[in-house]
């Protein structure tokens, strides 16, 4: 199997996998869950670099853009607990 | 004609979108549209891995990889060069990857000059310090991958280059003892075959092995022999490095 289709399947399974273990104790808060693929995202990926340029090039823009949703849901968070109310 | 890598990202970010948006608003249910968020993750970066792909159909990669043989080999053979060639670093060839065969075989000369970039060369002061400068496949895939490597180990630098960026093997293996380099191919996906090229040039993998030493090391480097043992190919170097 080539390192492309290996990423691919690795993800897919953590992906799967993460949804399930969470989904098995009951979670329903969505960011818990996107944090989790973040987190699983960026293991997977630097498990499987370097990749082709090109390529690493679109995944490093992922990987920023997936960094500044875990930076919005963990200063949400951590907002949520200082001031003891949601934003969202 | 886009790749399946990025029919397969088209199709998973329309499913994907679907899957949360419905969970969203209809079903109210958070792991299914976590589920669907997951789904468009993975059809961006099959995107990303679509962009990657080669443009070229394999199959007319390799015809011109074997037409570029061919050639090389008809050169050598009609010029009698019997000598293994001396990959050497960009340093000395004008930033250019290049292996030379010299016209007299036996021990490698050293290299204390810049070579033009031509293709018959001359290395030293004697009537029969001559050689021809050639361009294999290994000096294509440094010339292009080449600078992704600086401050890389030769370790490290074959497998970016052999792992990941072109994806011709499972792994390597390297062992140094001294000016001998073992080099180990984990399941390369280039089929080893005796041509009689290959024993002045290397096999293709050996060939790219060969310039990436030369780049990583700043050496000459020789392939001394290579073997298919089960699943791997073991590729001996000889590394001269520069003063």
């Amino acid at each position: 199997m080539r390192i492309n289709e290996r990423y691919i399947l690795s993800l897919t399974s953590a992906f799967a996998l993460g949804t399930f273990a969470l989904a098995l104790f009951d979670v329903i808060q969505l960011d818990l869950y996107i944090s989790v693929y973040i987190i699983e995202y960026f293991i997977i990926t630097l498990l499987h670099s370097p990749l082709k340029p090109r390529a690493g090039r679109i995944l490093d823009i992922i990987g920023y853009a997936l960094f500044v949703v875990f930076v919005v849901i963990v200063a949400l968070r951590v907002w949520d607990i200082l001031f003891g109310f949601a934003l969202l | 004609m886009p790749s399946n890598f990025t029919i397969l990202g088209a199709g998973l970010a329309m499913a994907g979108a679907a899957l949360s948006l419905t969970s969203y608003f209809v079903l109210d249910f958070v792991p299914i549209t976590a589920l669907g968020l997951s789904v468009i993750i993975v059809a961006a970066v099959s995107f990303a891995l679509g962009m990657g792909q080669p443009r070229i159909p394999p199959d007319i990669s390799s015809m011109l990889l074997e037409s570029g043989l061919e050639n090389t080999a008809a050169l050598v053979e009609e010029l009698g060069l019997g000598s293994k060639a001396i990959y050497l670093p960009p340093s000395i060839t004008e930033g250019r990857h290049r292996a030379l065969l010299t016209i007299s075989p036996g021990e490698a000369p050293k290299m204390n000059q810049q070579l033009p970039n031509r293709l018959i060369v001359r290395y030293g002061q004697l009537p029969d310090s001559m050689g021809i400068l050639v361009s294999t496949l290994g000096s294509t895939v440094l010339q292009r991958y080449g600078q992704d490597l600086s401050g890389a180990d030769l370790g490290g630098a074959l497998s970016s280059i052999l792992k990941g960026f072109t994806d011709l093997s499972d792994g390597v293996r390297v062992a140094e003892n001294g000016a001998r380099i073992k080099v180990e191919i984990i399941n390369p996906r280039i089929e080893f075959r005796r041509m009689q090229v290959f024993e002045n040039l290397g096999s293709p993998l050996a060939s790219i092995v060969a310039s990436a030493a030369s780049q990583v090391m700043n050496a000459q480097v020789r392939i001394m022999s290579e073997e298919i043992s089960g699943n791997r190919q073991l590729v001996l170097l000889d590394v001269e490095r520069q003063q």
